[in-house]
């Protein structure tokens, strides 16, 4: 099929692409910005390669999650920030571009093709039901040490980054 | 169909830029970067091959699931280390914090 053909090489290029950039940029929160960016892409390989379940929970904890967490550190952390242009924030020209590209996109979509479609896809939740089984019978015991590793970590976490009041 | 062959070569492409930068980064934050690179590939390798090597393709979707929880723990750990290291040098360029050698 060639669209999974092209999907594939635009997704891997944008991985890599995003991969290399957040280990270049020059300030390191657009590197975290490229990083979520490569995140994002492996979550679409997942996607060509039939595994839903596991892209859409790399979207949740590692953009959700560890992305977020990377640029609060990288905002605790860098101290030396370049002073940007002082730029005017001009209100009523955002309210026109997001009106026009609003109307602009209704527009196109209501007379596009797109009121006659149904869905009809074939998705079977049997292998999310499956991974749901196998986790909880096969792999039971992993589950619970994962389970205790990351309530472990969470509390190491909280208790490095404490502040002490008193000292 | 795309070949195994590919996933593979993605997956060795971004293995390949976490471990430059984890030997030439001196930034712990990009050190971190780099280690995210890492598991990424590996995750994509675990995916690949299940999808390609198994019949019911999803031991290596439950593989994947525990590396993504593993790495989870591993970025509240590590972001919380970074944190101290900074409030207590100033500093989170690891090729100066050298109070451990002496």
């Amino acid at each position: 099929m060639i669209e999974e053909d092209i999907a594939f090489v635009v997704i891997s290029a944008l991985t890599v692409g995003a991969a290399i950039v957040s280990l270049e940029a020059k300030q390191v929160v657009y590197g975290a910005i490229a990083l979520a960016f490569s995140f994002l892409g492996i979550a679409g390989l997942f996607i060509v390669l039939d595994a839903t379940f596991v892209a859409l929970f790399q979207i949740i904890v590692y953009i959700g999650a560890i992305a977020v967490l990377i640029i609060f550190t990288v905002m605790l952390v860098t101290r030396e920030v370049e002073p940007e242009a002082k730029r005017e924030p001009v209100r009523p020209a955002g309210i026109i571009i997001a009106v026009a590209v609003a109307v602009l996109v209704g527009v196109v979509a209501t007379f596009s093709n797109l009121a006659q479609m149904y869905n009809t896809s074939s998705f079977s939740s049997s292998v999310v039901v499956a991974i749901g089984n196998s986790l909880v019978n096969q792999y039971a015991l992993p589950l619970e040490i994962l389970a205790l590793i990351l309530g472990a970590s969470i509390v190491g976490a909280v208790t490095l980054a404490k502040v002490d009041r008193e000292q | 169909m795309i070949p195994l062959l590919d996933y593979v070569l993605v997956s060795t492409v971004l293995l390949a830029i976490g471990i430059y930068g984890l030997v030439s980064k001196g930034n712990a934050l990009r050190l971190f970067f780099a280690i995210e690179i890492v598991v990424n590939s590996a995750n994509l390798n675990l995916v690949a091959f299940s999808r390609y090597l198994s019949p019911v393709n999803i031991e290596g979707q439950t593989f994947a699931l525990f590396s993504i929880a593993i790495a989870a723990a591993e970025a509240a750990v590590g972001l919380a280390i970074i944190i101290v290291t900074f409030r207590l040098n100033k500093e989170v360029d690891v090729f100066k914090l050298r109070k451990l050698k002496h």
